[in-house]
């Protein structure tokens, strides 16, 4: 059976990618921070025969990180994916949040890191051996992406954090290709979830968001058909090549 | 140096990252137009392998390398404004480079090298200075990242790989030269560019 690791698999694109693999027959270790409040993940794991297990884990806390990885020793874990992160508000220019950078590093950045460091022994044992981290549409340092397609759109603290994701993602793809681990990074589209919603602009519609079934969807076709030759790579949700 | 220039350099003290320091100087230079600000100041963590990353490090590089231009880029920018050649350069690296592993170390090396950490802080500084250059462009401010070249100073010889020595370094002089060359032929229309020290573009 083939499994799947998610962070904040709660809501949006995280529980998507839950139901998704629900109806697909995987098993899921479905991550989030507040699992007593997280209904529909509890319902869909009450009707999954045992498949879909729920963990209490809150990605910026590395000792719960490993706590998690050991509780978990012996499970294979075939794809890791990384779904977890934060959109911090917008720093209009000459205004930006030094704390709530760091924050924002921590929660996208480092989360991922610690959560491959800690369950590498896990993917490396399973048949896929993938790990995915999450991109964004605002995460290519040659161009803009985005509705409007301007760079200076305040949120350069949420863009440094996934541009950096990339370049980690690289690095990771190198540090694990002999173990035979597949990295890649996967901006999911900018996606109708209250995160992307809560990042519309004034006057925009719901319509120009990407519906998450059919992120899940292409993100699927995309894992299905990767090998050890696309480490390392950058992917669009649709599978298209996301610009570096 | 300062002391034969006639007073045409003064030295300042400050720790880039301690913000208060930056916008203290910041207050006591108010009436000096600055016409190049060289974001220069930097940390090379010692390299951590995977599966034993130094967190700690990492949130203290992000500070250093990224954080602290930043914020010296919205303590000075009426500085530079009202200057003649309004010209911003952050220091940046051939690791930020998504697209070439920018190791000299040659075939077969990869991203892989240890320096996730610093590779992760320049690419976000290059990302930075993109988005400067569309918040600065109203304002005449060119902004760019500018990769020096592995340089034969302190930080450069500590970083050796294996196989090469102090020689296959870039000179110092060489370096600073070629970024005194790319500061002067500099267009507004440059601005967000990523740039080696010899003035050719280096691939995102």
């Amino acid at each position: 059976m083939d499994s799947m690791l998610i962070t904040g698999a709660n809501r949006g694109l995280g529980l998507e990618w839950v139901r998704q693999l629900d109806a697909a027959g995987w098993r899921i270790l479905a991550c989030c921070r507040k699992p007593d409040q997280a209904d529909e993940l509890n319902q869909l794991a009450n009707n999954a025969d045992g498949r879909i297990t729920i963990h209490k884990l809150d990605i910026t806390d590395h000792a719960a990180i490993d706590a998690l990885a050991g509780e978990l020793k012996d499970e294979a874990i075939d794809v890791l994916n990384n779904n977890a992160g934060v959109l911090p508000d917008r720093d209009p220019w000459g205004q930006t949040d030094y704390e709530k950078w760091r924050r924002a590093m921590e929660g996208n950045l480092f989360s991922t890191c610690k959560m491959s460091e800690a369950f590498t022994p896990h993917v490396a044992r399973s048949n896929r051996r993938i790990m995915i981290t999450m991109a964004s549409t605002l995460s290519s340092v040659s161009t803009p992406g985005g509705g409007p397609l301007v760079w200076g759109d305040e949120k350069h603290v949420y863009r440094t954090t996934k541009a950096a994701i990339n370049m980690l993602a690289k690095s990771m793809s190198g540090y694990l290709k002999d173990m035979g681990v597949i990295v890649i990074s996967i901006n999911p589209g900018w996606a109708n979830t209250e995160m992307g919603r809560a990042d519309l602009e004034p006057g925009d519609s719901e319509d120009i968001l990407l519906d998450p079934v059919e992120s899940i969807r292409g993100m699927r076709a995309l894992i299905d058909g990767l090998t050890l030759a696309d480490s390392g790579n950058l992917y669009k949700w649709n599978g298209e090549e996301l610009p570096p | 140096m300062a002391k034969g220039s006639n007073g045409r350099i003064t030295t300042h003290r400050l720790d880039v990252n301690e913000f208060d320091e930056i916008d203290a100087l910041a207050v006591e230079l108010a009436e000096t137009p600055i016409d190049v600000l060289v974001n220069n100041a930097g940390v090379l963590p010692a390299r951590t392998w995977f599966g034993e990353t130094d967190y700690e490090e990492w949130a203290r590089s992000m500070r250093n390398n990224l954080f602290s231009y930043m914020k010296v880029c919205e303590s000075f920018v009426e500085h530079v404004a009202r200057s003649d050649r309004k010209l911003i350069m952050c220091m940046t690296s051939g690791l930020s480079s998504m697209s070439t592993s920018g190791s000299r170390s040659g075939a077969g090396q990869s991203h892989a090298d240890g320096k996730h950490i610093y590779r992760t802080t320049k690419v976000a500084v290059n990302m930075l200075v993109v988005t400067l250059a569309d918040y600065l462009s109203e304002r005449g401010i060119t902004v760019v990242s500018v990769t020096p070249g592995w340089a034969r100073t302190e930080m450069g010889i500590s970083d050796l790989d294996p196989g090469y020595s102090a020689d296959d370094l870039v000179d110092p002089v060489d370096s600073v030269r070629g970024m005194c060359a790319l500061a002067e032929n500099l267009t507004l229309e440059d601005s967000g560019g990523l740039f080696r020290w010899d003035g050719t573009t280096l691939p995102w």
